[in-house]
């Protein structure tokens, strides 16, 4: 398994916006069917949340800024802060980059 | 219609909110409807424009046409509408639309449910979790708590600023609250009561997240004026995302729907007298207030710490508690603010009444901060 795994991400062949979602349109510049490709999942750590599911057990969620520009949402190792330097395996699991 | 106004809110209802059973989605909506028609002074059959909000605990493909069976009307105009917590204004604001291009002359918005006796905790919080992406957000376990508690990380991370800053805005939506009747939670609260509370989502504490509950809300909006009746002088929308990964924390609409609405009143930010700003968290209610501009960047939390959202404060906000102390029962949590500015302008909230307001502004958003609906309102006199 490599380390740090990809995430898939769509580009406007355009205007070059990066996004993390798909769409019909770029929303920036109105140009067709941005093209998919996979980026490295290595970012920065915007935010941090933990909550507490109905099976008792606490996990941690983080809004990673990925180095390629898009905002992903993801699950991760309790000690992680915004602000860290994180990267993700292929089960979108983010722990901190040494 | 800028400055002027030829839309106007006749009458306005809402029942007391909290953990109330014995009544389904159907029964607030009548309940709501009935007494908003009484404060207009308004017969059932002059309707001829029906708004419905959706119900999570009775999904129905038809809410304003069922509705309307049950309450005895046959309004030429219905219509059943879904923005998330927006969707109280959204009515209104498409009520407004109505009576302006002449296609309805009185227009009865609607909203109830019994989300907090009509199905489990669970089946809610799965419900509302679905705002989240399919693919992106909802497989990892998020819920909406979840979303606002990542939101509230970025605030503080952002801004450079703690915990303490966004559970101080509790506080003050308690005081009103206690002096608000039909209010779910009265009890006051302190800055360390809400910090210590029950954590939710870090940073977000328990006093931090509006409760669910049973109720129902109602507006009247008409083409015909009276003597107490508030203009709606300005209207202002953006739908700019719809979920956390695509929303932009520097602007996600609130700022846009406010230029509008304000723009369309022609009046300023220093004009407004009654603030009611849609509330699910803290965090909701600091990046609304901060992106609108009536707040500067990062001073939510001291603007409620020194006193600014009290009843004598400059900006009296959300007077009958908000969706955190007066309660929230999904559409019409976010029509009780917009209750709330009405009541305030027609001088009809004895002992909490703000001095001779004169405008006020009214704000609510849906999703994760995806959909805004801004109102502003003028008294009659």
């Amino acid at each position: 398994m490599t380390w740090p795994a990809s995430t898939r991400v769509f580009r406007c062949d355009h205007c070059g916006a990066v996004e993390v979602v798909t769409r019909a349109f770029c929303v920036e510049c109105g140009g067709r069917d941005p093209i998919e490709h996979l980026v490295p999942s290595v970012g920065v750590c915007l935010a941090r949340t933990a909550v507490t599911g109905s099976d008792h057990t606490t996990s941690v969620l983080i809004l990673v800024q990925l180095d390629d520009g898009p905002v992903v949402m993801g699950r991760g190792c309790h000690g992680l802060v915004a602000g860290d330097r994180v990267g993700a395996d292929e089960t979108r699991w983010w722990s901190a980059v040494s | 219609m800028t400055g002027g106004s030829d839309v106007w809110i006749r009458g306005v209802a809402r029942t007391p909110y909290g953990v109330q059973p014995g009544t389904d989605t159907l029964g607030w909506q009548v309940r709501a409807a009935r007494a908003a028609l009484d404060d207009a002074d308004l017969e059932p059959g002059a309707v001829d424009g029906l708004l419905v909000g959706y119900s999570t605990t009775t999904p129905h493909l038809m809410p304003a046409n069922a509705f309307a069976e049950r309450l005895g009307i046959r309004p030429a105009i219905a219509l059943g509408a879904s923005v998330g917590g927006a969707t109280g204004l959204a009515m209104v604001a498409t009520a407004s639309a109505l009576v302006q291009a002449g296609r309805a002359r009185r227009v009865l918005v609607v909203a109830g449910e019994d989300r907090a006796s009509g199905r489990s905790r669970a089946a809610t919080t799965a419900t509302l979790a679905d705002v989240g992406h399919p693919d992106l957000e909802v497989p990892l376990g998020a819920t909406v708590p979840a979303y606002y508690g990542l939101l509230a990380s970025r605030y503080l991370a952002d801004r450079g600023l703690g915990p303490r800053d966004l559970a101080a805005l509790a506080v003050p939506q308690r005081v009103h609250a206690s002096r608000t009747p039909g209010a779910q939670f009265t009890d006051l609260v302190s800055e360390a009561d809400v910090l210590e509370a029950r954590m939710i989502a870090n940073p977000l504490t328990l006093l931090q997240c509006c409760p669910v509950s049973d109720g129902g809300a109602a507006i009247l909006v008409s083409a015909a004026a009276d003597a107490r009746a508030p203009a709606i002088v300005g209207l202002g929308s953006a739908n700019r995302h719809q979920h956390l990964s695509t929303l932009d924390p520097s602007r996600t609409g609130a700022g846009d729907a406010a230029a509008m609405a304000l723009g369309e009143a022609g009046i300023s930010r220093e004009e407004i007298d009654v603030l009611a700003v849609y509330d699910s968290f803290t965090v909701t209610l600091a990046m609304i207030l901060e992106e609108t501009g009536f707040v500067a960047p990062g001073m939510s939390g001291a603007s409620a710490r020194g006193g600014r959202f009290g009843l004598d404060g400059d900006l009296p906000l959300n007077t009958h508690g908000g969706l955190m102390s007066y309660g929230h029962c999904g559409v019409a949590g976010g029509l009780a603010h917009l209750v709330e500015a009405v009541l305030q302008l027609r001088h009809d909230r004895p002992g909490h009444q703000v001095v001779r307001p004169r405008y006020a502004y009214v704000h609510a958003e849906g999703g994760v901060l995806s959909a805004h609906v801004a109102l502003v309102l003028r008294a009659a006199t």
